[in-house]
Formats: C-alpha cells, sequence, structure tokens
C-alpha cells in the first residue's frame, strides 16, 4: 500500500538548562518510527510528557528533531530550508488545543478563513468568500457568521471554525493536538462526528485528509481512528487496531490508560448498545 | 443532618457591554452536610464556576447578585464585610483552582508559602508553623516531603503543584472546601491521585468538599452526591449513584451519551456516529419562558415552552426539574 508519511527512529533533545553549564537535555522523542498511509485515521495516545505534542510537532514541521527523518511525497522534510517547507505546509496542517488563542481577535471569520488562499494561492476576493461560505457549511456552520468577529463565537464554533481554516489549503494530513480536550463533552461530541464525516470512507481518497489524533483519551481515540499508537517516556511501547488495543491492551502504560478512562462507563445502565 | 453549608435561592447575572445581561445563577438551593462531597457537574454557561466563586463571595466587577444568601453554619457570607470575610476565607472555607500554577508565588519556596495562610489566620509562632507544615507535607509526600518543602513551583509537576495548592487551602483545617475543576489539567492517572488525596482528607478531618467538574467519570466513587446544572439552574440532584447509574433528567442522560464508553467502542462497526445533543447551548439572556433545556430536549412537551419546571421527587430518591415527573 502507498505510503503518505514516513517517520524513522525520529529522535528530539531539548536542552532543560539553557543557562546553566550543565548538558543534561530531556530525550522527548527516543527512536519514533511511524508510517501514514492516505486517509488514514490514527491516535497518538500517552499521558502528559510521554512525547506525543513534540511528535506531532515534529511531523507538522513546527520543531526539527535531532535526528530521524520524515519523509513525505519522496521529499526529506528535515533537510528542507524554510523556504522549500512553505511549499509542504498547506499539506499537513495543525489544529490545537485552544482554539480561542489560534485566532488574532481582531479578524473576522472571514479573514480567518481566507488569509490561507491570500498567502498560498492566486485567488480574488469574490471567490475566496464563495469558498469560505462552503467551508462553513462543511463544518456545521452558518454561511451568515462569516462577518462575526472570531470572538464572539462560543467554543465549539470557534473549534470548528479553526477546523474549517485547517481544511481550506485541502490538506493531505490533518493533525489535531487535544483539539477536543477543552470543549464541553456536548460539544466533543459534536467535533468527533464532524471528524468521522470528513474521512467518511465514502469520499473519494483524494478529497479527505489522514487524521491524526493526538490525545490522552483513549476511548475517544478508538471512537475515531482505526490505529492507535501509545507513547510513553519518547518512546511508541504499543500499537495496533483500535479494537483489539482497548479489548486486549498489553503494554502497563495501555492499561493504565483504559483503567483511568474507562471508570465511569459500566456504571450507566441505560445506554444502547450501538 | 444540620448542614453545613446551605445556599439559598441564589441569583446572579453579569452586566455586558451589550443591551442584555447574562443570568450566570438563577434562584439556586443547595445544602451540604459537614464531611459530604457534593459534585456538581456542568458545562460551559451552566454557572457552576460562579456558584463556586458566590460561595466565597468572590464575585467579578461586572457581578449583580439579585438575591440570595449562603450560610456558612448560619452566618450569611454575603452580608460580612472585608474584614470578617478575610478571615472566613482560608480558614473555614478555602478554595482551589484548574490551574495550581497561577495560585502559587513563582519565586518563593512551596514550604514558606504555606507557612503564610497558616499565620495569616492563627496566633502561631515561625516554629509552629513550621512544624505544622512539615506533618502536613509528610502526609501528602510521603516519599519527598523534605525535598518538596525548599522547592520552587516551577520545580514540580502539575499534580505535585496541585498538591502543594491543596495543602495551602487545608492547612488552617477549614471545614469546607470549594474545588473548581482542580484536576482539568492533569492526566488521567494524576487526576486519580488527586481524588484519592482528596477522599482520604475528606474521611481523615470529614472536611466537606464542593468538587465543580464537567467530567462526570471523576465522580464515580468520588462523590456523595451530585447536582446537575444546565443554564443557571440545579435540574437534578441525587445520591451519586443515582445520579451515575440511573440519570433522569433528560439533559443528564443525553450529556452521559455523549461520552464514549468502553462497550460502544467495542460494538460500534466502524464509521458510526456518537449520539448528540442537538442544537446549540442555552440562551442566557434570562428570557427562556419555559425550561431552559426545551429546544434541544427529546422528550419536551407543549408546557415545557410556557412554564418553568419545579423541582419533583425522582425515583431515586432525589430532586429533578422536570415536568415528566410533575415539575
Amino acid at each position: 500500500m502507498e505510503i503518505l508519511l514516513s517517520a524513522e527512529n525520529l529522535v528530539k533533545e531539548y536542552s532543560s538548562r539553557r543557562f546553566s553549564r550543565s548538558k543534561a537535555s530531556v530525550r522527548a522523542l527516543d527512536h519514533v518510527s511511524l508510517t501514514i498511509q492516505p486517509g488514514a485515521k490514527i491516535a497518538i495516545v500517552g499521558s502528559s510528557g510521554s512525547g506525543k505534542s513534540t511528535l506531532a510537532a515534529c511531523l507538522a514541521c513546527l520543531e526539527r528533531p535531532t535526528s530521524g527523518t520524515i519523509r513525505f511525497k519522496n521529499r526529506e522534510l528535515t533537510r528542507l530550508s524554510e523556504k522549500e517547507l512553505r511549499n509542504i505546509r498547506p499539506h499537513i496542517q495543525l489544529v490545537f488545543q485552544d482554539a480561542a488563542t489560534a485566532f488574532n481577535p481582531n479578524f473576522t471569520v472571514l479573514e480567518v478563513l481566507e488569509e490561507p488562499w491570500i498567502l498560498q494561492t492566486k485567488s480574488n476576493a469574490e471567490e475566496r468568500r464563495e469558498r469560505a461560505a462552503e467551508l462553513l457549511v462543511r463544518v456545521g456552520l452558518a454561511p451568515g457568521i462569516l462577518g462575526r468577529i472570531t470572538t464572539d463565537l462560543s467554543g465549539g464554533q470557534r473549534q470548528r471554525l479553526a477546523l474549517a481554516r485547517a481544511l481550506a489549503l485541502k490538506p493531505k494530513i490533518l493533525i489535531l493536538d487535544e483539539a477536543l480536550s477543552a470543549l464541553d463533552y456536548s460539544v466533543q461530541a459534536q467535533i468527533a462526528n464532524l471528524l468521522l464525516d470528513l474521512s467518511d470512507a465514502s469520499f473519494p481518497l483524494l478529497e479527505r485528509p489522514a487524521i491524526v489524533l493526538i490525545t490522552h483519551e483513549l476511548l475517544m481515540a478508538a471512537r475515531l481512528a482505526d490505529e492507535i499508537v501509545v507513547m510513553q517516556n519518547g518512546r511508541i511501547v504499543e500499537n495496533g487496531p483500535s479494537q483489539k488495543l482497548i479489548g486486549d491492551p498489553e503494554h502497563p502504560a495501555t492499561q493504565a490508560l483504559l483503567a483511568n478512562t474507562s471508570g465511569f462507563n459500566s456504571v450507566f445502565e441505560k445506554r444502547p448498545t450501538l | 443532618m444540620e448542614s453545613l453549608l446551605e445556599v439559598q435561592n441564589l441569583s446572579v447575572r453579569y452586566r455586558t457591554r451589550t443591551a442584555t445581561d447574562v443570568v450566570a445563577l438563577a434562584g439556586v438551593d443547595l445544602q451540604i452536610a459537614p464531611g459530604e462531597i457534593v459534585g456538581v457537574l456542568g458545562e460551559s454557561g451552566s454557572g457552576k464556576s460562579t456558584l463556586a466563586a458566590s460561595v466565597l463571595a468572590m464575585f467579578p466587577a461586572n457581578a449583580v447578585l439579585d438575591d440570595g444568601a449562603v450560610l456558612l453554619q448560619g452566618t450569611n457570607l454575603l452580608k460580612l464585610d472585608r474584614s470578617e470575610l478575610a478571615r472566613v476565607r482560608g480558614s473555614r472555607v478555602s478554595l482551589i483552582y484548574q490551574e495550581p500554577g497561577m495560585a502559587l508565588h513563582p519565586t518563593m519556596r512551596v514550604g514558606a508559602q504555606i507557612e503564610e495562610v497558616l499565620r495569616a489566620h492563627s496566633a502561631d509562632t515561625k516554629a509552629e508553623s513550621h512544624r505544622t507544615v512539615r506533618e502536613l507535607l509528610e502526609t501528602i509526600f510521603p516519599a519527598d516531603a523534605d525535598r518538596v518543602y525548599s522547592s520552587y513551583p516551577h520545580q514540580l509537576s502539575g499534580g505535585q503543584r496541585q498538591r502543594i495548592a491543596i495543602a495551602q487551602a487545608i492547612a488552617c483545617k477549614p471545614s469546607l472546601l470549594i474545588a473548581d475543576e482542580p484536576t482539568a489539567s492533569l492526566d488521567p492517572v494524576t487526576q486519580r491521585e488527586i481524588l484519592a488525596l482528596l477522599k482520604k482528607l475528606q474521611k481523615e478531618r470529614n472536611l466537606a468538599i464542593l468538587f465543580i467538574t464537567h467530567s462526570m467519570e471523576l465522580l464515580d466513587g468520588f462523590a456523595d452526591r451530585v447536582v446537575v446544572m444546565y443554564a443557571g439552574r440545579i435540574i437534578e440532584d441525587a445520591s451519586a449513584r443515582s445520579v451515575l447509574k440511573s440519570p433522569q433528567h433528560p439533559y443528564t442522560q443525553a450529556l452521559f451519551l455523549c461520552r464514549p464508553c468502553l462497550q460502544q467502542v467495542q460494538n460500534a462497526s466502524n464509521g458510526l456516529r456518537i449520539p448528540i445533543i442537538p442544537g446549540e447551548p442555552p440562551d442566557l439572556s434570562g428570557r427562556v419562558l419555559g425550561c431552559a433545556f426545551e429546544p434541544r430536549c427529546s422528550d419536551r412537551m407543549q408546557i415545557c415552552r410556557e412554564h418553568p419546571p419545579q423541582f419533583s421527587k425522582s425515583e431515586n430518591g432525589g430532586r429533578v426539574r422536570c415536568f415528566k415527573f410533575g415539575g
């Protein structure tokens, strides 16, 4: 099968004491290898400090790994200059946890959405307005909010807008770094369904991005992704198909995550089985 | 049982720059018994954080107190002046927040910060408060109390910092601790550790806890009673077991279904969607005539749009604000 992106032996070290003479450093990623196929849905789970956000930042070319390679479309991303990376960035988009701080507070919804097109493509204002309205519909927002200031939107609306902006340039890979965690549960469910819609297999493969979901919630990960990668102390300690991983977790780190997220779920008796 | 805290008809709204005010609390009644852990479950805009702050009479500048009383062992905290309040806060009621880093002084060793609280509320000498804090830290950090005592906040992990905030909060042996999302910024394993610590303190010190959260799973096995809030009102209130096992209010039921559970995940075939609560979060302008959840409710009736529901006794021994149960 075709491979969209492959990371091999990624190591990322941060020096922990920048201002002291000791050479102590923290190894946030320790020989991590990962492949992503077109249209795949992968979740990277782990507790705080496991290295999952560092991995996301490296895959999105926001951080350069200390060593290792990332291949995307037959190009080695870690060696590219900033200028060369500009051609890659539209294909790999990142959405963060806190959508409130992701936008210029003075921007309208339209300005947020058209910025990627102004920077990366040749287009006129009318075209951009039309495409922005289409994108809003795709993420479940009313086109009527194009003229609103982003700070007037609710948390759920802002996270939908962040998704819409990430989709504006038709990325091949969409990385979501805890993009659901800060939202209310009722809103999380809506956004989770939206992600399932975006990655629905009924779309042609070329039109749906591969989704990389970074989270500490194993059950939400299993609900959304086909494959789960479990990280601990900068290493991948277990990976496999979602159903197998939550049905028969082997590594203690996976078992701990499962034990701590599923505590509640056994008690609600009226829950319908799907 | 004699109640420790009694919140009566608390009604708070926030002034906004635009014309309409936002109603944060619309007549909240709540009682907490000594040593009881009450979980307040609600989403954004439900008024749960305003409730937490109101118990300590800490209102933002744009808040308007329309009505209500907060009685702590008979004293109305909302009627106290500043110096009287200062004596109550930290000694009889204390508060911990979501982000412990914000509550700690960045350039002061944490041991000294805990001693500061003690000396503000008692006539203890420096040596006495030092000894009390050492004992306290030894119960909270059995393995490395010494190291923690002389650490700065940035040298500690998020979980350790939250333990320090808890140590500060309980140093003067208050009878009530308000905890506003204290574990929201921590990972699941650390969350459980903090809950275990709070539970231990409840048992050892008969500490009552008002635990504000949006995560129902944290309340399972932790809270004694669960209160569910929606649009500034309590809509359901019963023992934790009843609410978590058989929620009565349509909102509570719908909210619980939004969480993927193990069984659901294992049985879900590929691509199936998660049940959601349709519609938008509630209108907080206070102009709602009937039940605030009515527009999103799957069991709505004609009467729900016309009149606000009152509390009825629910099957599980609690109270529920819904016309399905009489209203």
